[in-house]
This record gives structure tokens, sequence and C-alpha cells, in this order.
């Protein structure tokens, strides 16, 4: 028997990749990476129920709601003002907030003359401090 | 007929992306930089843009506050339950925030979404 001769002469050739398909491999895949990576910047949002001051949104008619007046202050910041108490940083509004009670919900009434950041930042205060219910109302000028 | 399966995969790709590419085109607002709240994605009826100097764009037309109310209306017609989302940027007048507010409001919308940017905190 001559397994020795018959092994030379099948001997495995090194598979070869051709060009072509490893160059169309690369820009597929390419491709692939660019589009599902995605362009835009991650978006959340902040909900609330959308309410005038004539109709305050929410149901809870039989509850005093709780407002909180976002307004131009002194120098161009802006004020959140609970009650009596006004407030400039947010995470002190956050703490009065959080002291009341959740089930009338609260009100975030806007003013004329700030900006929209400074409403935003009431909203977030709101959820922060772990009210389900906020409602913006655009304030009577 | 290998060519040919390249040609066909890669025109698929491109109708996919462009596809993708036109439906997330945003426009480009700066929004306010907070966490928003926990919630699934979703695809509103009507999305209401305000730039930094308080003009409205709805979808990349730039209307007044009339146009606003209109477009506002017939989108509660169309999509009754659906919450609009509005983009507004963070630097624009509340004052103009109120008016989409308004406009949202009197068009029947009950809840509104507004936009806001995570990454910016």
């Amino acid at each position: 028997m001559k397994f020795a001769a018959h092994v030379s002469r099948v001997r495995r050739r090194s598979p070869m990749l051709g060009l072509t398909s490893m160059i169309d491999a690369t820009f597929l895949l390419l491709a692939y990476f660019i589009f599902t990576a995605g362009m835009d910047r991650p978006e959340s949002d902040l909900r609330a129920r959308a309410a005038t001051e004539s109709h305050r949104a929410g149901g809870a008619a039989l509850l005093e709601p709780q407002v909180v007046d976002v307004m131009p202050g002194a120098g161009g910041v802006a004020v959140f003002r609970l009650g009596v108490v006004a407030h400039t940083d947010r995470s002190s509004l956050t703490k009065a907030l959080a002291s009341l009670p959740r089930d009338p919900g609260v009100v975030v009434r806007v003013h004329d003359g700030v900006v929209v950041a400074d409403a935003a930042a009431a909203m977030q205060a709101a959820r922060d401090a772990g009210f389900v219910e906020v409602s913006y109302v655009p304030a009577k000028q | 007929m290998t060519p040919m399966v390249d040609v066909v995969f890669l025109l698929l790709i491109f109708f996919l992306t462009t596809t993708q590419m036109a439906q997330s085109a945003r426009t480009a607002v700066e929004l306010p930089h907070e966490e928003g709240e926990e919630g699934e994605a979703v695809r509103s009826a009507l999305v209401v843009n305000v730039d930094v100097l308080g003009s409205f764009i709805v979808m990349d037309d730039a209307v007044s506050p009339d146009e606003l109310r209109a477009r506002a209306q017939d989108a509660a017609l169309a999509s009754p339950g659906a919450i609009p989302i509005v983009r507004a940027d963070r630097r624009a007048p509340s004052a103009r925030l109120n008016l989409v507010m308004q406009a949202l409001r009197e068009a029947g919308f009950e809840s509104i979404r507004l936009a806001t940017s995570p990454e910016g905190r």
C-alpha cells in the first residue's frame, strides 16, 4: 500500500480569500454599524396635564391645588414660589414639594418673563418629589 | 449571481437606512437639560418645535400662532387621546411655550410631553 504517495497527491491548499468579496463584506459591515449607531441624541420627556387658569385639569376638584409659580425674579433669575415661600434653586423647591401631600397633585403655573428651562426645572422638581399628577398652567398676564 | 446579490443587498440597506434617517430628522433645538421620567417611547401625532427665538415649527414648516391652532385641532381630531410632544428650546421665552400650551389645550389635548435632554445634565 502506498499511503504516502496518495497523501502527497491530494495535498490541501490553503484557502484563498478574494479581495472583492472582502471589500464587499467590510463595506457592508461599515454601513451597518454607521446606520445602527444612531445619529440623534437620546431624548426624554416630562408629562403634564395641559390646563388653563379657568380649567385646571386633574379631576381633584375637592382638593386644594398646590401651585408652584415660576416667575421672573431679581437679576433675571427665575423664582419658584410655593405658597408664600420663594425658592431660587431647584433643590430647595424639590425638598419643599416632597413635604406636601401627593394626592392633590401639583400645578406648575408659568409666567411670562422666564425661559423654558425654568418651567422644565419646576416640572422635574415635582416629578423628583414624587408627584404623579403634574399640571402645566400658563399664567394669565 | 454573486455581484447581483451584492447589489440587491446594498440597495436594500440603502432604502432601509434612508427611511430611518428621514423619520429621525429632528428640528435642531437645545432641549432643557432634565432627566425626564421613565416611560415608553411613543410616536406622537403632533410634534411642535419652539426654537430659541420662539418661532413655532411643525413638520419643518414655520407656522404662525393661528396656523398652530389649526394644526393642533386637525391633529386632535385625527388622533383623539394622543399626547403631543413639545420640543422647546431651553432658552426660548416662556411666553411662547405658554402660547403652545394654550393652543394644544384649546384643541382638546389633555396632556402634553415636554421633551428634555438627559445628556445635558
